[in-house]
């Protein structure tokens, strides 16, 4: 017996639900577990209009609940890093989850110019300029 | 046509990628796959969803068990009536996109799943076939 | 009667005519007598020396304004008209330049009066040329003087040590200091010292007070800036005696920038000498006579010797009595600038036992690129790490053979039980999961340090085992937020493609959680095959020992090795 499967009741998607806050110079953004395309866009949109708006020099992007990382996502999160360099701040990818990790490796995705780290106290730090920056690419 | 399918997605619009996320990870979680090998499959099947709704506008999706040779496994089917693909080695070439994508999908998903094959006819349709077997120690 | 006193009276005229003459010729003055209309009519002795024309050249010859020189002619001309129409309005005197007959100038100085009755002058005339020239030498000069003066880069103050005050300063000062030229010399000198002790107002009098006495004074001192901060600086005070003054001269440096980089150099060398004797791994550095000039913590552990029993001994005393020639025919070769690969070198400790070490080392040239100044040399003590390593095999043995009885126990209970399915299943899991756990097992991933974990891989890595490997690697990795994972291969005997992309692909995930990866004990046969399969290890941190991976490690994480004692 096959089931077949529908949303139903279809909740409009808004991307609101993403919580962008400001802490000191840096822009801290949890991204939820498993965001669509259209969240990711808006998302994209909100957090490039924070950086102008606040003049922040970072943007630590809290992945550490995402359980799906596709090309989609990535490319995007690579984009947006390199928009942020280019408004002259820096992204880092904080908390990725190992199997994650594991997943976008074998995919083949890289983050471009974005920074990584363990987890967003390590993401402060890194934007803070107290560790030594490293590229990753 | 095929037998044993336990579940089937239609893929109309862009939030039908999540629900065939959400669909295969229940099934692959139910199925005591690792959790690597879970964020691989539906890794895979995000991408192949989506390559549905960019190029064939809709499709669908169905998956089921398989068991032989004491081997277990998921097989996921993406099926589409949209407009084939006219030169596959070149659709699997890393970094080939018609959409100014990443390229990634095709070869990217094929690295993720232990088979895949590709049935694309120009004008008729395109069905991938992936599948992931049980780890066994 | 009359006629006597006619005659009286023109012989008094002559006489005073005569008397005129003669102060007229004899005067020290260059003298001239000018016509109304300029003509001159008389000069004397001195004018002809002073102008170079002979009388005859001049009188009734040539006009005032002709010896002129030509910028002057026309002020003189107007004095000279003056001078008749009203004379209380032309000056008495006035200076005006002439032209010698040889073309040269001459400054003169001019005393001018009309003779009574007369409209005819008398031009008395001084020459101020050299004067002149004196005046301008010593504009130049004090020009100059005060450009070199501000020019300089270092501040100076001249100091008039018995009143105490600044009697000038350059520009470097004011702008050292932030007062103007005029403030800073309304300064005390102590609105300039730094104030704490010892750069107090007191001091400061002091080695003032010495310079004045003729003992020159360099010194580094601290002082204020007007807006309150303090500078370094090196002072060099010297006594003088300018325009008869007694006065202090005080070149003054800043040397905040050399005082900072000091401070950094001592800060770094602190840093490193803690490094280096706190580091796990054994460290030497011996000077080209073979004299040990420094031993870590880790070789004291290694020999039982304390530092300061063997600092200046020759290294002999290191090795065992039997390979003592051996060892140090070995490392005489280091000094003629042969590296070590790795070498094998026995160390004997105090208690007589030995202990096998593989060396590392590197000759320290001084700038010339020729003279040996020292050599380093880290160790790793291989007797535990074999010793270690035996066991680690032995127990993942153990475990196989485990496996095996297990798998086998478990087959004959499959037997027993085919064709109840529930219970096969049961058994398949069971199986499943102790597998896993001995996987786990032969793949160790130990947190060796707070940020940093390490795992020693051993054997033959399948892709099974590749697999297991990044994923538990990466989970610890996670779980203890370690910023760095020890890789090390010294164990595994060979690599094959599939593996080494494995080893890349553990890489490149580990560097997307935000750690980093450091290959250990990649020895040469290794290195040759990935070099052979083209894998590009360029951007990874490869380490030829596990110790030097630790410490490299370490500074990974910037830390710092501090002593608890
Ligand atoms: N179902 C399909 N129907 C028609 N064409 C397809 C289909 N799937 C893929 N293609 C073609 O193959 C190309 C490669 O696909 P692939 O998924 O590898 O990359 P992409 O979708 O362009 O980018 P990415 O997936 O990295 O975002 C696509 O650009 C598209 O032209
Ligand atoms: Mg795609």
């Amino acid at each position: 017996m096959i089931e077949q499967r529908h949303l139903k009741g279809r909740e409009p998607i808004t991307g609101e639900s993403i919580s962008v806050i400001k802490i000191r110079d840096v822009l801290l953004v949890a991204m939820p577990p498993d965001p669509d395309d259209t969240t990711i866009t808006i998302l994209q949109e909100k957090v490039l209009a924070a950086i102008e708006r606040y003049q922040v020099k970072g943007l630590v992007l809290d992945i550490s609940a995402v359980q799906t990382l596709d090309s989609f996502f990535a490319r995007v999160v690579a984009e947006t890093a390199q928009m942020v360099v280019l408004m002259g701040a820096q992204t880092v990818i904080a908390g990725m989850q190992p199997s994650v990790a594991i997943t976008a490796t074998q995919l083949g995705l890289t983050l471009g110019g974005a920074l990584t780290a363990l987890n967003v106290d390590l993401a402060l730090e890194i934007v803070s300029d107290a560790f030594q920056r490293r590229q990753r690419s | 046509m095929i037998d044993g399918i336990r579940e089937e997605v239609a893929i109309i619009d862009e939030s039908d990628i999540i629900l065939v996320r959400k669909t295969v990870r229940e099934a692959a979680t139910k199925f005591n796959y690792s959790l690597t090998d879970v964020t691989r499959i539906v890794t895979a099947a995000s991408e192949l969803a989506r390559n549905i709704f960019l190029y064939a506008g809709s499709g669908v999706m169905r998956w089921r068990l398989l068991e032989g040779n004491g081997a277990k496994g998921m097989e996921l089917i993406f099926e589409d009536r949209g407009p084939g693909i006219t030169d596959l080695e070149q659709a699997f070439q890393e970094g080939y996109s018609t959409s100014g994508g990443l390229g990634l999908g095709l070869p990217g998903t094929q690295r993720l799943m232990d088979e895949m094959e590709i049935d694309t006819r120009v004008g008729v349709g395109t069905t991938v076939v992936v599948r992931k077997w049980q780890r066994r120690y | 009667m009359q006629s006597g006193d006619e005659r009286q009276n023109r012989e008094e005229v002559l006489k005073e005519l005569q008397e005129y003459r003669t102060i007229f010729e004899i005067s020290g003055s260059s003298i001239a007598i000018a016509a109304d209309d300029g003509t001159i009519n008389r000069v004397n002795a001195e004018f002809v020396k002073l102008f170079g024309y002979s009388k005859e050249e001049v009188e009734g010859r040539k006009k005032w304004s002709e010896l002129c020189a030509a910028e002057d002619r026309d002020r003189i001309n107007h004095y000279h008209q003056l001078r008749r129409s009203n004379p209380d309005s032309a000056p008495h005197n006035y200076e005006a330049r002439f032209i010698h007959k040889n073309g040269g100038l001459i400054h003169a100085y001019i005393t001018a009066g009309l003779i009574p009755k007369t409209q005819e002058s008398v031009l008395a005339v001084i020459d101020i040329s050299n004067l002149k020239k004196a005046e301008e030498t010593a504009r130049v000069s004090e020009r100059s003087y005060r450009q070199i003066f501000n020019s300089v880069n270092d501040a100076i103050i001249v100091h008039d040590a018995a009143r105490e005050i600044i009697v000038d300063a350059n520009t470097k000062a004011s702008e050292m200091f932030g007062y103007t030229l005029e403030e800073i010399k309304n300064t005390s000198l102590k609105d300039r010292v730094a104030g704490k002790h010892p750069y107090s107002e007191a001091i400061l009098r002091d080695f003032i007070n010495k310079a004045a006495k003729g003992a020159p004074q360099v010194f580094e001192w601290l002082y204020r800036h007007k807006d309150g901060r303090t500078f370094s600086t090196e002072i060099s005070l010297k006594d003088a005696v300018i325009s008869g003054d007694q006065l202090v001269l005080a070149i003054i440096r800043d040397i905040t920038e050399r005082k900072r980089a000091e401070e950094a150099f001592r800060e770094t060398n602190a840093y490193l000498e803690n490094l280096l004797n706190y580091a796990n791994a054994p460290i030497i550095v011996w000077d080209p006579d073979y004299n040990i000039t420094r031993f870590n913590r880790a070789f004291e552990r290694l020999t039982g010797y304390r530092a300061d029993e063997v600092l200046g001994k020759s290294l002999e005393i290191l090795f065992p009595d039997d390979k003592k020639e051996d060892s140090m025919g070995l490392i005489r070769r280091t000094a003629s600038g042969e590296r070590w690969e790795v070498v094998e070198i026995a160390i004997a400790h105090v208690d007589q036992t030995v202990r096998t070490v593989l060396w590392n080392s590197a000759t320290l040239f001084a700038p010339d690129g020729t003279t040996v100044v020292a050599t380093i040399a880290q160790g790793q003590d291989i007797t535990a790490r074999k010793r270690a390593e035996e066991e680690l095999r032995q127990s993942h043995e153990k475990l196989e053979s485990r496996v095996r009885e297990r798998t086998a126990e478990l087959e004959k209970l499959n037997e027993a039980l085919r064709g109840e399915i529930e219970e096969r299943k049961r058994a398949e899991e069971i199986i499943s999961r102790q597998a896993q756990e001995i996987l786990e097992v032969s793949t160790p991933v130990i947190q060796i340090w707070e940020g940093i974990v390490s795992v020693p891989l051993i054997g033959t890595l399948d892709s099974m085992r590749a697999q297991q490997l990044m994923e538990q690697l990466l989970q610890r990795i996670v779980e203890t937020g370690s910023a760095v994972a020890l890789l090390d291969v010294t164990g595994v005997p060979a690599i094959d493609s599939k593996t080494a992309r494995y080893l890349i692909e553990t890489i490149s995930a580990v560097r997307l959680l935000g750690a980093e990866v450091v290959l250990t004990g990649i020895r040469p046969a290794i290195a040759r095959t990935l070099a052979q399969l083209g894998v590009d290890l360029s951007n990874v941190n490869t380490r030829s020992s596990f110790s030097a991976g630790l410490l490299f490690a370490l500074t990974l994480l910037k830390l710092r090795v501090v002593s608890h004692d």
